[in-house]
């Protein structure tokens, strides 16, 4: 967080703004606020103070005999590298081996030995994030000012770009012909999934329903409108009639009534007096009066009646007086 | 329709509706980059090609439980990965000195001591088949440990940003800037020495 609760800069917001470490937006934002903060224009004056003043801090120098120490140390085979051109003294405090670059063999070997960054110069991790173009914006530059001017860094940053690139130049490997088959001889492949049905209809529903949804203020300026017009024509009507001095709701249900049944009452009788004014439809009538009236069709209609009531009574019987098993049949 | 112009997250809700198109072009999507990655741990072909297939099955046989907000590709290498450094934990590496015993006396016990495997489970046919892999900087890349090879390899060979590569090794981002610092260091460390 750049900024504490009160809006105004942190102490490591302004640190972190001053190492270029914030993206490009909220750099931005920092340096707009400085711009109309009093308060923070001070603090930020005060660590570029202190970061001028840290910068400045004198090389220490170590004991007379040190360098002899050192090489004394060093192990047969490092010593006898080849002894590289009269460079100035500061190159030598930092960079005692640069041989003609020999491709990577060559940078790697000019790199020899090597002891640790002196403080005047970016360490080996941060040249490397600096190959990779990992360093944002201010601190980047700081960097990229540096290697410019020291031919050491920047041959080692040569290098890191070299390996980087012959990592990256490796070749894809090809699995067997077959490892797709075998893959999938051991995949399970899902079921495709069909949605419920009622999922299925509400769906739909969504789905025309967005289908028809105005997509304009125009559309749907024309669907309110097609909305209200019942509304608009029942107010009109209702208007009409409440205005009116002899019309009244109850005059006019009524009214409605009274139409409705008689349209009802000629539809029946359009229909039936054909049918039963008909010469066919009486002889059909006689027929069956005198079929009533005879007593052979009394007596089998009284046959019949039995029968069904014998039935039904036994059906009775079966399902209601008798114990129903699991399996349907009679309990013993 | 085309699977090949499709984003992955695509692909695979085809694969999850039981497409089986999709997951073969998931297959030829990523069988390659899966099988470079296991091979470069692992240079071991045969061990290779069953650690990649045992990936590509256990993914596709767990598809319906891949998240879409996260990049496939992360969560195959992370698979992938995950299998391997459990083999390579499991499996105990026998190193043998490429000089010759350190009590050879006579220059023929030396040649006689001498072996070029580094792994008695590597055969004549293994050895010739790793030369494929011969070069001075894959030689290198073999010689780093499980956890910077793969950092180097997932960052500098498939290309996945930082934070991907977090992601796939399951570590925070500042462990695994760590580990590629190191591990480029120690590869420019390897290219140095001189040979004998």
């Amino acid at each position: 967080m750049t900024t504490e609760r009160n809006d105004h800069l942190s102490a490591e917001g302004i640190q972190a703004f001053l190492e270029g470490e914030l993206p490009d937006v909220e750099a931005g934002a920092v340096q707009e606020h400085v711009g109309s903060c009093a308060r923070c224009r001070a603090e930020v004056e005060a660590f570029q103070l202190l970061f001028a003043e840290l910068g400045a801090l004198p090389e220490m120098a170590p004991s007379e005999h040190f360098a002899e120490r050192v090489m004394g140390n060093l192990p047969p085979h490092l010593v006898n590298a080849p002894v590289p051109e009269p460079a100035s003294s500061r190159e030598q405090a930092h960079a005692p081996g640069r041989s003609a670059k020999e491709g990577l063999g060559g940078w790697l070997r000019a790199l020899i030995p090597q002891g640790s960054a002196t403080p005047a110069h970016p360490s080996s991790e941060r040249l490397q994030d600096y190959a990779e173009g990992m360093l944002p914006g201010r601190r980047g530059g700081k960097v990229a000012a540096h290697v410019a001017a020291c031919a050491a860094c920047e041959t080692e940053v040569s290098g890191w770009n070299d390996l980087f690139s012959t990592i990256e130049a490796l070749p894809e490997l090809a699995p067997a012909e077959d490892f797709g088959e075998r893959v999938m001889a051991e995949v399970r492949i899902p079921a495709p999934s069909s949605p419920a049905p009622a999922h299925a209809i509400r769906d739909q529903a969504l789905e025309l329903l967005e289908r028809v949804r105005p997509r304009s203020r125009r559309g749907w300026a024309l669907a309110g409108g097609v909305a209200i017009s019942p509304g608009i024509a029942f107010a009109v009507v209702s208007y009409l009639i409440v205005s009116h001095p002899l019309l009244t709701f109850g005059y006019l249900a009524a009214f409605l009534w009274w139409q409705v049944t008689g349209a009802l009452s000629a539809l029946a009788s359009g229909i039936m007096s054909p049918i039963l004014e008909s010469a066919t439809m009486f002889r059909i009538y006689g027929a069956v009066e005198s079929l009533v009236t005879s007593p052979g069709v009394a007596a089998l209609s009284f046959a019949t009646l039995g029968m069904l009531m014998m039935t039904a009574l036994w059906i009775f019987y079966r399902n209601f007086i008798l114990s129903p098993t699991v399996a349907g049949h009679d309990a013993r | 329709m085309d699977y090949t112009a499709l984003e992955d997250r695509e692909v695979v809700s085809l694969a999850c509706n039981g497409r089986e198109r999709a997951f073969k072009e998931l297959l030829t999507r990523y069988e390659r980059p899966v099988f470079s990655l296991v091979y470069r741990m692992v240079r071991d072909r045969s061990l290779s090609e069953d650690l990649a297939q045992e990936t590509f099955i256990r993914a596709f046989n767990a598809i319906d439980g891949y998240d879409p907000r996260y990049k496939f590709s992360s969560w195959i290498f992370k698979i992938a990965n995950n299998l391997t450094i459990d083999h390579l934990r499991k499996r105990k590496l026998d190193t043998i000195s490429l000089d010759g015993s350190p009590d050879a006396t006579s220059d023929e016990e030396i040649s006689r001591t001498r072996v070029t495997a580094v792994s008695s489970n590597e055969t004549p046919d293994m050895y010739v088949e790793n030369r494929e892999l011969g070069n001075q900087i894959e030689d290198a890349i073999a010689k780093l440990r499980p956890e910077y090879r793969t950092a180097v390899l997932l960052r500098h060979v498939e290309g996945h940003s930082y934070d991907e590569v977090a992601d796939i090794m399951e570590l925070p981002l500042g462990t695994v800037k760590t580990y590629l610092h190191r591990a480029r260091s120690e590869l420019k460390q390897i290219l140095t020495v001189v040979p004998a």
